[in-house]
């Protein structure tokens, strides 16, 4: 896009111009002519350096060096149109004169800088085959403009023909770079390019008609050539200006430019024809000039030739990869004609299916090695999806790319020896330049051992399953004991208990005056025995029903259950120096029946173990938390225990201290443990003997909306 | 205090003996019928006459024949016992058990002490509560 100082630059010169056109047609005085001829070429010449040198000024780095070029170009131009300007107002008008010089750099500047583009936007493989075909294009077309130019060089002197055959010359060659390179790159159509490619050709043009008839005095009116050569002016000024280059890959343009370029040596060829023609038409024409001639048109079809030797080299490359593909790859590629006719067949597909490429190509279709109820499933299968009557044959194989669709399935392969073979074939179109459809390739991979696998392991996971549901039978079969053990504990070893304890007191009350100091402590001890085996299968009962009960998770508060215990326990603990630092804690999502246990076991062993500490604390508080977890620690500076036992505190019946030291069952740890896992959380405890116990333990956590 | 007599169905002869003196030492002097398997109960029940009645029944569940529940289910049918006050007395404190029970219509749970003197303080309680201060129909 233009500036806005662009677009004023640009529509002055505009107005400009079609003023002196306006005014030629009515003034009649050459000398006014001239100078309307000169104003207008002037105009354009030097909006066009300006659009130019100001998007030089704005450009990208990548596009620097070219617009470069294009801006010296235009600025040559410009200097010359202003030179030959002063000179007609002085009337001085000698050939070759100083204009010339600058004017001849203009082709020259684009020239380069397209070259600079071509070097930037294409790869080194493509840049010889640019080169031939330019270099060819360039040849040809300057053949021609000699034939034009040569039989009149005695019509000025050798400097006056130079000059003047270097206007065409220069010219033309940019312009079949021009073309060749951008039919090469097939950059997206755009504006500027092609302005500058009509600038480069009507300049050429026009100067090739004006030095004819220079060399021949012939002058006519010349109006339509000046207009043209301000427009040409300004293409090339506005083209430059908003130069853009993009490569793209679209196939379309690829088919077309392809088919240009393929045609560029015939076209060369063709002029260098024509040319020869020329020399032989034109008797006056010498010998040298017959030469000149000549000899540009053998060049011609020499490059001509060396160019198609390149192309051959290059298609021999990739042919000889596209066969070390097929013959070295893992797959089945198969190819066939419009029609399902293969034609061919790589050797892993040779190997995969028993059958040699001689039996194969140009006899059969692929139809012969597919099994043949699974093509018919298909058909079926395909015509629903694809809403239209298909076949079974070769069609379903082909159905789904023809819709336009991607073609990737699991088929079945019938072997020559009878073997089936599982594969997965990818299906693609095979079209020509101009998009018809000239056959098919199939990519075919064996997936049998895939597919056993897969049956393997669905078998895996069948047994597993099955042995999944025999354990858990069996262990529902052993929780089912368990259960009958724990309610037959409660029942039948309580009541002999209770009958042991109540009898042994009876007893003691009814002849307590007889006994002795020994009997009155016998029966004592079978009272604290009772007592306690009446503890141990409570806690294991506590247990147990840990153990086998589901959980009913609700939203509860330890802070609240602790302060709950505490009062309940005022009583049995008024005798001791303990202090309680109870901090508040969220919610946790937890069966609250088992966090009243937890609660209870937690708190009792603290009480317990800092029996015998003179100032005990007991400290509960949270240790972390994150979005879904609460870790929550107690805390006692009690008698503690050393860390090389941890492992055995959890364990149930497992005692760190003896009996006479702190009473207890091992079940209460025992019981939190199993509370806290059956909640997904985990318990770990830190000690030091003498120091105290800190049991840390994790509980998820109440979401607010539970 | 209600005189009437107190129905103690229990199979097993030490709590049969125990709940006895526990009964004894809370100075509870009513007459005490013991019916130890559940089938008896229930036969028992239904020849009770309703003017004679039960001051209360305490009811074991753990019994032969005929589970505690069915015996409660049973002492509930029948008009002369419908609204005589049955105490569950067992060693289960399992919360099926104690459900259960409400549902097929226990007044009261009480899990049965290990200790004897803790034992004797329950029925000391069961007695004044239930013979004392409650008041059933009819």
């Amino acid at each position: 896009m233009l500036s806005r100082v662009q677009r004023y630059v640009f529509w002055s010169a505009v107005v400009i111009a079609a003023g002196c056109f306006l005014l030629l047609p009515s003034v009649h005085d050459v000398e006014w002519k001239k100078f309307l001829d000169n104003v207008h070429w002037m105009a354009a010449s030097t909006a066009a350096a300006t659009l130019t040198y100001l998007s030089f000024r704005a450009a990208q780095s990548d596009q620097r060096r070219t617009l470069g070029w294009f801006a010296f170009g235009t600025g040559c131009y410009a200097i010359a149109q202003i030179l030959w300007a002063i000179q007609v107002s002085a009337n001085w008008t000698p050939f070759p004169a100083p204009s010339d010089l600058f004017y001849l750099l203009m082709p020259i500047s684009y020239l380069l800088g397209i070259w600079t583009e071509l070097k930037n936007k294409i790869n080194r493989g493509e840049y010889r085959t640019i080169i031939l075909d330019a270099t060819i294009l360039t040849i040809a077309a300057n053949a021609l403009t000699l034939a034009m130019y040569l039989p009149r060089r005695d019509l000025a002197t050798e400097l006056q023909f130079l000059i003047t055959i270097a206007y065409p010359v220069l010219f033309v060659t940019a312009l079949s770079f021009s073309l060749i390179t951008i039919l090469h790159a097939r950059p997206s159509l755009d504006r500027s390019w092609i302005l500058v490619i009509a600038g480069l050709f009507f300049n050429s043009v026009v100067w090739m008609i004006w030095n004819i008839q220079a060399l021949e005095h012939s002058y006519t009116d010349g109006t339509l050539y000046n207009t043209i050569f301000t427009i040409a002016a300004l293409m090339l000024g506005v083209g430059s200006a908003t130069w853009k280059f993009e490569m793209i890959r679209s196939t379309h343009r690829f088919h077309v430019s392809d088919l240009l370029l393929r045609l560029s040596p015939i076209v060369a060829v063709i002029m260098s024809s024509v040319s020869i023609v020329a020399c032989i038409t034109i008797s006056t024409m010498d010998s040298i000039v017959r030469l000149a001639i000549e000899l540009s048109a053998l060049l011609v079809l020499i490059l001509s030739i060396v160019r198609q030797t390149v192309l051959v080299n290059e298609v021999a490359k990739l042919t000889s990869l596209e066969t070390a593909i097929l013959s070295n790859a893992g797959f089945a590629i198969i190819a066939t004609d419009k029609k399902g006719v293969i034609t061919a067949f790589n050797p892993y597909a040779e190997y995969m299916l028993g059958f040699s490429s001689e039996e194969m190509i140009g006899k059969v279709t692929p139809e012969r090695f597919h099994d043949r109820n699974e093509v018919i499933q298909r058909a079926t299968e395909f015509s629903e999806k694809l809403a239209k009557t298909i076949l079974p044959g070769f069609g379903v194989l082909t159905a789904e790319v023809e819709a336009g669709l991607p073609s990737v399935h699991e088929w079945t392969y019938v072997c020559k020896d009878g073997r089936k073979v599982q594969v997965l074939l990818a299906v693609t179109r095979l079209t020509n330049v101009s998009g018809e459809t000239t056959g098919f390739l199939g990519v075919a991979a064996d997936v049998s051992k895939q597919k056993q696998a897969e049956r393997q392991i669905m078998q895996l996971n069948a047994d597993l399953e099955y042995r999944v549901r025999d354990r858990t039978a069996a262990l529902e079969l052993s929780n089912a004991e368990l259960e009958t053990f724990a309610y037959s504990v409660s029942h039948d070893l309580r009541s002999p208990l209770r009958g042991i304890d109540g009898f042994a007191r009876l007893l003691g009350e009814t002849i307590s005056p007889q006994l002795n100091i020994n009997q009155s402590h016998y029966l004592t001890r079978i009272t604290a025995a009772t007592k306690k085996m009446g503890e141990i299968i409570d806690g294991l009962l506590d247990m147990s029903r840990v153990t086998r009960t589901a959980i009913h998770p609700v939203a509860c508060n330890l802070t609240t259950e602790i302060r709950h215990w505490i009062a309940d326990q005022a009583t049995r603990l008024q005798n001791r120096n303990l202090q309680w630092r109870i901090d508040e804690t969220p919610n946790v999502f937890a069966d609250s029946r088992l966090i009243g246990l937890l609660v209870d076991n937690l708190l009792a062993n603290a009480v317990k173990y800092s029996g015998q500490t003179t100032e005990a604390i007991i400290t509960f508080g949270i240790q972390d938390q994150d979005d879904r977890w609460l870790t929550l620690f107690v805390e006692d500076n009690g008698a503690g225990f050393h860390m090389a036992e941890v492992d055995r505190l959890f364990k149930p019946f497992q005692r760190l201290h003896r009996i006479e030291e702190y009473e207890g069952t091992g079940i209460g740890l025992a019981t939190v443990h199993r509370i806290v896992q059956l909640h997904g959380g985990w318990i770990k405890a830190e000690g030091e003997p003498g120091k105290g116990a800190k049991f840390i333990f994790t509980l998820p956590l109440a979401s607010t909306t539970r | 205090m209600n005189n009437s007599p107190i129905l103690l169905i229990e199979d097993n002869p030490d709590d049969i003996e125990l709940t006895r003196i526990g009964f004894l030492h809370a100075n509870i002097s009513n007459e005490i019928v013991v019916m130890s398997d559940g089938h008896a109960a229930i036969e028992f029940c239904n020849r009770v006459d309703r003017q004679t009645s039960l001051s209360m029944i305490v009811l074991d569940l753990n019994l032969p024949r005929v589970s505690g529940f069915d015996v409660l289910r049973g002492i509930r049918k029948n008009a002369a016992t419908q609204f005589v006050p049955v105490i569950v007395m067992t060693t289960s404190d399992d919360e099926r058990d104690v459900a259960a029970s409400y549902a097929a219509g226990a007044n009261a749970y009480v899990r049965k002490p290990i200790a004897f003197d803790e034992f004797q303080k329950a029925a000391g309680h069961i007695g004044l509560f239930w013979l004392n201060l409650n008041i059933t129909p009819g």
